[in-house]
């Protein structure tokens, strides 16, 4: 499902309800697409991240947090018909914090269009995705730093969106 | 690993901390149904620490622990 924001509502209202509503529920089957105020990402990030290290450090092939985040990216990188034939479904907040990550984690240098942006997360998604045999050393690390980096930039994305909002005057 | 003892510390007395509030009495459900979900995001974490070990990259360990 593409990441929409309504006008009507402010951004710290649409990320409470977000919370809400996949609050721990980074498994879910129906939550769908990969966006910068999903509250679950930072932690999705995280434990790829440790798969990945697990796999490097052969104690375990745990892969199932893996194939889930590629699935996720694969979704916000189909053509979305329903706005202006984009090639994508992200929204630009969600196009920031993978630019973050991915300038981080140096996973390539070069144009940070957002043509070269898909091109090098469809490459991560290509290692996430890939089976045992597939993997070399270099693009496990590579991509290991990546979700460290993703995992950082959207929980302080997150943060700072939650910031906007004031807090309760009567809470300690 | 003094990082990794020290989050599941935290992470352990949270739970502790909302298995003695589940205790308490509720006039209303909604709090409660509150307390479960909290309940299931510190057990996510808990499971996520639990499969860092003395080897981790320092990366990760820290990225993890933070959260």
């Amino acid at each position: 499902m593409p990441a929409t924001i309504s006008p009507s509502l402010p951004l710290h209202t649409l990320l409470e309800m977000e919370s809400i509503s996949t609050l721990s529920t980074v498994r879910r089957p129906g939550l769908k697409g990969f966006s910068a105020l999903d509250p679950g990402l930072p932690v999705l990030a995280s434990e790829v991240a440790i798969d990945i290290d697990n796999i490097l450090l052969g104690k375990s092939d745990d892969r199932t947090a893996m194939h889930f985040l590629a699935e996720k990216l694969s979704q916000a990188m189909e053509p979305d018909d329903a706005d202006c034939h984009l090639p994508y479904r992200m929204d630009m907040a969600t196009f920031t914090v993978l630019g973050d990550a991915i300038s981080e984690a140096v996973w390539e240098k070069g144009s940070k269009d957002i043509l070269a942006l898909l091109e090098i997360t469809n490459k991560i998604k290509a290692v996430l995705i890939s089976d045992q045999s597939s993997n070399n050393h270099s693009d496990l690390e590579k991509a290991r730093s990546f979700c460290v980096a993703l995992s950082r930039a959207a929980a302080a994305y997150s943060d700072s969106i939650r910031n906007l909002h004031p807090s309760h005057p009567y809470r300690r | 690993m003094p990082t990794l003892q020290n989050a599941q510390a935290q992470v352990v007395s949270f739970l502790d901390e909302i298995d003695r509030l589940e205790q308490s009495d509720f006039p209303y459900a909604h709090p409660r149904e509150a307390l479960a979900l909290l309940k299931e995001v510190f057990k996510d974490h808990q499971r996520l620490l639990s499969k860092l070990t003395v080897s981790t990259s320092a990366d990760v360990l820290h990225n993890t622990c933070q959260q």
